[in-house]
């Protein structure tokens, strides 16, 4: 059968098999997968899809922490003409079985490590018509299960799908203001586009060995997986627990000869300020790209001076449009608190800055960045009201979609024409590089029955970020079996590990604006970042 | 410091939720029960209370993975 190829994310894995079959693919806990293991893996994973029923384009689960089945199970997706969706494997099961209903997710790959979670979503799902099909995993009650022996019997042949490079690639779930995550599309074509980007601006060769530091729920892994695969280089994965300690974290890269390493700037200030760097030799990491949130120039600075062999690079870009806007980071000298800049838009992509009332700006004051690029999102998935919202149509010549982006990032060009990072236009915040509506909190907080109102607002962590914290009210003020505890485990039953508020208090009333508003701002108790 | 006084910590001051169940070998990190700013603080605790420097390189996933090894780990310094 025909294949469409050469656009398609996956080609660069089938072709490295070919070229060099014995070359890393995946590295993860001292083992490596080679490319040909890679592929065939995968290819066994796509025929156990294909035969139980998948079409071009549904909706496959990735439902695994880091481990050597990770990159067959988004390959497998893929090859079978299926998009792969990553599922946090912290996520509570409630958003677990939020996102396979609404996304439609009727094949789930995952492991027995995961079983804990997959007994609980059976007690919801189970027997049910959307109860998805578990992979990797032994029978689970009440779901259908093909396990990894029966995956693993299957040939390893290419299994002939037609697909083009518009076709779905992957839909990745995000924080959404209404109080459920939505889901953001992105097709072949863009996947490969932003992948193409990194492979570029990075030089990456087959020798490089990428970290994959990010979970895959969070769009810097498209980067780790795709761009290395351009390069047919390794990609090093990164165990949960190790990103938690700065010092495992910078053991694993002396060890494993890490030479790219592409996260949020906390895990950079941490490897700095906890990293044991003195202790290791790190002359293999060459390149280190960072996003997600500003960067503090202080700690930047500091970073640059430990490790003077690495470049540095700072990549804008919302998981919608990502890397449309990139800034290598040149020395910064002491004392010099400028903002670390956004810099200028990459090759396939265009900006446009616009004022209140949506017309461009040109003489250089702030609006909000509104972004096209060949790595733009097709939009939101079953979110035509957003879509509507957050996409501005401005027809024009060149070769880019004729809609831009919204961001609901306000920025500012300077005469250089790079672009400086202000705030956001909403309620949307970055905690340790996680994108959270704060609405989405207040909504889990105010679900509870006991809850009156409840505002979410954030404070300045001290490393470059911000902390979630909450206060409510309650129904019946004297309702003494309602404590913070009580409610931090509503909110931990209902939001991901990393947007549940950190402090929780029960308040009397609320400070009020003078239309009667629950005053965000005076809660807020701001204190700068040192 | 006994390892009850290592669980009551982390139950009420990092989880702020006296009932969670911590199994003296559950794994901290894989069960989301820790995260790096809370392990930061830990291991702040720790510090100020036993009177004891910890150094950047000891704070390593195997030290401080379950309530076990964090036990194990604090003997080894005493």
């Amino acid at each position: 059968m025909l294949m469409h190829t050469g656009f398609l994310i996956h080609s660069a894995v089938e072709a490295w098999a070919r070229e060099t079959p014995d070359a890393p693919a995946m590295v993860f806990g001292g083992e490596t997968q080679t490319y040909a293991e890679l592929l065939a893996a995968s290819q066994r994973l796509a025929a156990a899809l294909l035969e139980n029923g998948l079409q071009r384009s549904d909706r496959v689960g990735v439902f695994l922490r880091k481990g050597l089945d990770l990159g067959p199970a988004i390959y497998g997706a893929l090859l079978a003409g299926g998009a792969f969706v990553p599922l946090d494997p912290a996520v509570p099961v409630e958003r677990l079985e939020f996102m396979l209903r609404d996304g439609g997710i009727r094949h789930v790959v995952t492991s027995g490590a995961m079983r804990p979670t997959l007994a609980r979503l059976a007690e919801r799902m189970g027997d049910t018509t959307e109860a998805p099909i578990l992979y990797g995993v032994d029978s689970v009650d009440g779901m259908v299960t093909v396990s990894s022996a029966e995956i693993a019997a299957r040939d390893a042949r290419d299994p002939g799908v037609w697909i083009t490079d518009q076709d779905l690639a992957y839909l990745m779930y995000t924080s959404g203001s209404t109080g459920e995550p939505k889901a953001m599309m992105h097709s072949h074509r863009g996947s490969l586009s932003y992948a193409r980007w990194g492979l570029q601006h990075v030089r990456l060769t087959p020798e490089d060995r990428v970290a994959s530091h990010a979970p895959l729920h969070f769009d810097l892994s498209i980067f780790d997986f795709f761009s290395t695969a351009q390069a047919g280089g390794a990609v090093v994965l990164v165990p949960e627990a190790v990103t938690k300690f700065p010092a495992s974290w910078t053991e694993l890269v002396e060890k494993e000869r890490i030479s790219v390493v592409f996260t949020v700037p906390f895990t950079l200030i941490e490897m700095l300020e906890r990293g044991a760097l003195d202790q290791r030799d790190l002359s293999g990491l060459r390149w280190v790209l960072f996003g997600g949130e500003p960067f503090p120039p202080k700690h930047l600075r500091a970073l640059m001076e430990r490790l003077p062999h690495v470049r540095f690079t700072n990549v804008y870009g919302p998981a919608e449009a990502p890397s449309c806007t990139c800034h290598d980071v040149e020395p910064i000298a002491e004392g010099d608190d400028t903002p670390i800049s956004i810099g200028t838009v990459s090759v396939g992509s265009d900006d446009l800055i616009l004022d209140e009332s949506d017309e461009p700006i040109t003489d250089g004051a702030p609006g909000e960045l509104c972004i096209r690029s060949t790595t733009l999102t097709l939009g939101y998935w079953n979110r035509p009201d957003l879509n509507e919202r957050v996409f501005h149509r401005r027809p024009s010549f060149g070769p880019f979609p004729d809609v831009y982006f919204r961001t609901g990032d306000l920025v500012q060009r300077g005469e250089d024409g790079r672009l400086s990072f202000l705030g956001r236009k909403d309620r949307m915040i970055k905690t340790r590089g996680h994108r959270v509506e704060l609405d989405e909190v207040e909504s889990a907080l105010a679900s509870h029955p006991a809850v009156q109102e409840a505002a979410a607002y954030t404070e300045a962590d001290g490393v470059g970020s911000r902390s979630i914290l909450a206060a409510v009210t309650l129904a019946n003020p004297d309702d003494a079996a309602i404590t913070p505890a009580t409610l931090r485990h509503h909110a931990r039953a209902k939001l991901p590990p990393y947007a549940v508020p950190r402090e929780i208090a029960i308040v009397a009333e609320f400070p009020r604006t003078t239309s009667g508003k629950i005053d965000r701002r005076a809660l807020e108790t701001d204190v700068p970042t040192p | 410091m006994s390892l009850e006084e290592i669980r009551q910590y982390i139950q009420l001051e990092l989880l702020l939720d006296e009932t969670a169940v911590i199994e003296d070998d559950e794994d901290l990190l894989l069960s989301e029960t820790l995260d790096s700013l809370s392990v930061t603080r830990l291991v702040q605790h720790l510090e100020s209370t036993l009177r004891v420097s910890i150094p950047p390189e000891d704070v390593t996933l195997e030290n401080f993975q379950s309530l076990n090894a964090i036990h194990a780990y604090l003997g080894s310094r005493e």
